[in-house]
């Protein structure tokens, strides 16, 4: 029998579990989805919307004596009001205390009651295992808090996971000591520069960034929602996207715009081909779920991208959709190249982007390109139209005046 | 009497207390223009604990769980005839003012633990009628002597760093000249509203800095959730005014002085920046220098000057786009309070 959703945020009974903090389930060997399996989860067997939406969100309170159910329907025996005051209480309690919201990253039930409350715009990063997809997060949030986002026409406003971000940021730092210390004794090291995404993480991952343009007659608040999901997750919905599958993804059909990352360096190396049909299908799979009256644009992002550069320097903005402009790459992703000609077809702008989130220690090594896919995306999905311009023709001899003050005669009965 | 709320934020060492113990210690000695002391509290602990130290030339320490709530029963007066400055008010008028100081560290601990911390005693906070808001931060970074130098092209970068990764061949050198100076660097900007500069673009080996106000843009963001405002939403004009005082503004570098706090902040916090810009109206953010205690304290020479004089300043950029500067340390409070009413320097820099 299939468990009741759990109660949000998430609280869980078992003392060594970090997964309401943002980290991991503590039984993660055993169970491959804890929002759907784990039984230490607190569950609900009502979601009570108008109760939810009165209580500020708050993050889940460990330690505290916590009953297996809460139960919120008004029809609740003895037994389960007590329980029921009791998880109210502590609800209570931690609501009196407990910060407005987490600051972790959102949830999809967090996310969609954001896509109805704003015009908010939902960017899909996409991308197989280790292409660089949170990387690529965490270098457009360090480009943008550093006033470095020279193509990006927006300025940071608000978010609502600056905790997720935080957390991106510390791995960073983190990173940039084992580099630093592998130069001293002129190693070089390889390490993750984020670590992976886990994929118990299930797809309903998402970091929020508020912008305002530049414009200073523009006082719009902009809404957008960056997917941060598991590489293998993509990968297996590339290869199946039964109902399941497409349930867990559903979040593709609502998208306003894709990034699809692929390690660069990689491509150019022994398993390429490989590696350029997979792209390539999953390309195919995001135009399978993109709303065709959408159009939103696909933005293919070339990652590590400085450890080609030597080989394959990037053409210059003009010449880019032309594959053979970048030389071995081009040659090399020609599946890549034949999937985005389709997109092309189904209405979908396209733009390909080589990008260094990260291509070296931070001490000496300012990002490139990190912000340009962003700022394509954002082109087309906050494109807004202007109003038609209505031409008053000006009739021979007419003051000019005079025609701007008439409106043009109606066409007479069985006039065409 | 009219009470009002100044909340003073800031992250650990951010110089909160000892402005606090300078501006009680100021009152006492009659230093404030337009403000005076309208007797005791009926608490004046908090008073002794802030502004003693100072006394004996040494900073006020705090522990981590002590938190002073500042009552300052205080009276507006007009100025005296042939003062500088503009007077507040016509009359005496009583004024009663509330400031609490915390730990810095409090505001760490609640970005990072969630489910408790964000008290009634922070919210109270969140509906004050003004902000100070206390940054401080070592130099990361020498200005760049380069202002105007332009972007490097996309082209320019990845030609750097294919360079870079063939270290025997030669390395392109990109162009350090600066661009041709336009009027700007003659005249200055002649905006009579505050321009917070962006930063300048960054070079391919320039350092990448990790941003540190994380905690301060979530707890901001926390404020304006209580308040009632949507993000982007601005508040209504002086509704809630935030002053940003940088702390220690005598031990930062030289070369920021000509250019201002506002220029300070604007390279060093650009993030932070970006926030205010986006969720306030321009006139409702000031940004100041601040020295409390004029200088540091540490120094035996200096704590002995302090002895005999003690003393503070605050400086800013006025309208015409100079330096201004005053030793009325409330100045940040009365411009809260006020608005740009309050800011009339004693003498320009």
């Amino acid at each position: 029998m299939p468990l009741p959703p759990p109660l949000l945020p998430l609280q869980c009974q078992h003392e060594d579990c970090t997964l309401p903090d943002g980290g991991q389930c503590a039984r993660s060997s055993e169970i491959g989805e804890p929002q759907r399996e784990c039984p230490h989860l607190v569950r609900q067997e009502q979601v009570d919307t108008e109760y939810a939406s009165a209580v500020p969100a708050t993050p889940a309170v460990r330690g505290t004596p916590r009953t297996a159910s809460v139960s919120r329907s008004s029809g609740a025996s003895a037994a389960s009001a007590t329980l029921a005051a009791s998880a109210s209480l502590d609800v209570a309690i931690a609501a009196d205390n407990a910060a407005p919201w987490s600051g972790r990253h959102l949830d999809r039930e967090t996310t969609e009651r954001l896509l109805w409350a704003s015009p908010a715009r939902l960017i899909a990063v996409v991308g197989p295992f280790a292409a660089g997809k949170t990387s690529l997060l965490a270098s457009l949030f360090l480009q943008l808090a550093n006033g470095q986002c020279r193509t990006l026409p927006y300025r940071f406003a608000s978010s609502r996971t600056l905790h997720g971000f935080h957390d991106l940021l510390d791995k960073v730092r983190a990173w940039d000591r084992t580099m630093t210390q592998g130069d001293e004794h002129g190693m070089r090291a390889d390490s993750e520069i984020v670590g992976h995404t886990p994929k118990q993480e299930g797809a309903d991952r998402f970091l929020h960034v508020g912008l305002c343009p530049r414009h200073n007659g523009d006082l719009r608040h902009i809404d957008v929602l960056l997917s941060d999901v598991a590489g293998e997750l993509f990968s297996d919905f590339t290869r199946l996207a039964d109902a399941s599958m497409s349930q867990r993804m559903a979040f593709l059909g609502r998208c306003d715009g894709f990034v699809v990352v692929a390690d660069a360096a990689d491509l150019l190396g022994p398993s390429g081909r490989k590696l350029d049909t997979e792209i390539s299908r999953m390309i195919r799979r995001v135009i399978e779920f993109a709303r065709p009256q959408r159009r939103p644009p696909l933005a293919l992002v070339l990652s590590k991208y400085d450890r080609v550069a030597a080989e394959a320097m990037p053409p210059d903005l003009a010449a880019r959709r032309n594959a053979d402009a970048w030389g071995p790459l081009g040659t090399r992703a020609s599946r890549i190249w034949n999937a985005l000609k389709d997109a092309e077809k189904h209405g979908m702008p396209i733009g390909i982007f080589p990008v260094s989130a990260f291509p070296g220690p931070l001490s000496h090594g300012q990002p490139v390109g990190v912000d340009a896919p962003f700022a394509f995306v954002l082109q087309h999905a906050d494109r807004r139209e202007p109003w038609p311009q209505r031409i008053q023709p000006v009739p021979e001899g007419a003051s000019s005046f005079a025609a701007m003050r008439r409106w043009p005669p109606l066409p007479e009965e069985g006039t065409p | 009497m009219k009470s009002r709320t100044i909340a003073v934020l800031g992250g650990p060492e951010s110089g909160k207390s000892t402005y606090l113990g300078a501006v009680v210690s100021a009152l006492e000695d009659k230093q404030l223009p337009g403000l005076a002391l309208d007797g005791l509290p009926e608490d004046s602990r908090a008073w002794d604990q802030l502004s003693e130290p100072l006394l004996d030339g040494t900073y006020p320490q705090r522990t981590k769980a002590e938190r002073h709530q500042l009552e300052l029963p205080l009276e507006l007066v007009p100025l005296p005839q042939g003062a500088s400055g503009i007077s507040l008010v016509d009359k005496p008028t009583p004024l009663g003012l509330h400031m609490g100081d915390y730990d810095g560290e409090e505001v760490e601990r609640l970005f990072r633990d969630r489910t408790r911390g964000w008290s009634q005693e922070w919210r109270t906070r969140a509906m004050a009628d003004g902000l100070l808001l206390f940054l401080r931060q070592p130099a990361l970074r020498p200005i760049r002597q380069q202002l105007m130098q332009p972007a490097p092209s996309e082209a320019e970068q990845w030609q750097w760093l294919a360079d870079r990764a063939r270290p025997d061949d030669n390395t392109t050198v990109l162009p350090a000249t600066a661009s041709t100076p336009g009027p700007e660097d003659f005249f200055g900007s002649g905006l009579v509203d505050e321009e917070v500069p962006t930063p300048p673009p960054a070079r391919p080996g320039d350092l990448v800095v990790i941003p540190t106000v994380l905690a301060m843009i979530e707890l901001l963001q926390f404020i304006r959730h209580v308040r009632g405002l949507a993000p982007g939403e601005r508040p209504p004009h002086g509704s809630f005014r935030i002053a940003l005082l940088v702390a220690a503004w005598d031990a930062v570098d030289r070369d920021w002085h000509s250019r201002g706090a506002a220029a300070y902040l604007g390279e060093n916090l650009p993030l932070l920046e970006d926030f205010l810009w986006s969720n306030f109206h321009g006139a409702d953010v000031f940004r100041f220098g601040l020295s409390s205690t004029g200088g540091d304290l540490r120094d035996p020479a200096y704590r002995a000057r302090y002895g005999e004089k003690p003393g503070g300043f605050v400086t800013w950029t006025d309208a015409r786009g100079q330096q201004a500067r005053s030793h009325n340390l409330a100045t940040p409070l009365q411009w809260a309070l006020f608005g740009d009413r309050a800011l009339l320097p004693d003498t320009p820099e």
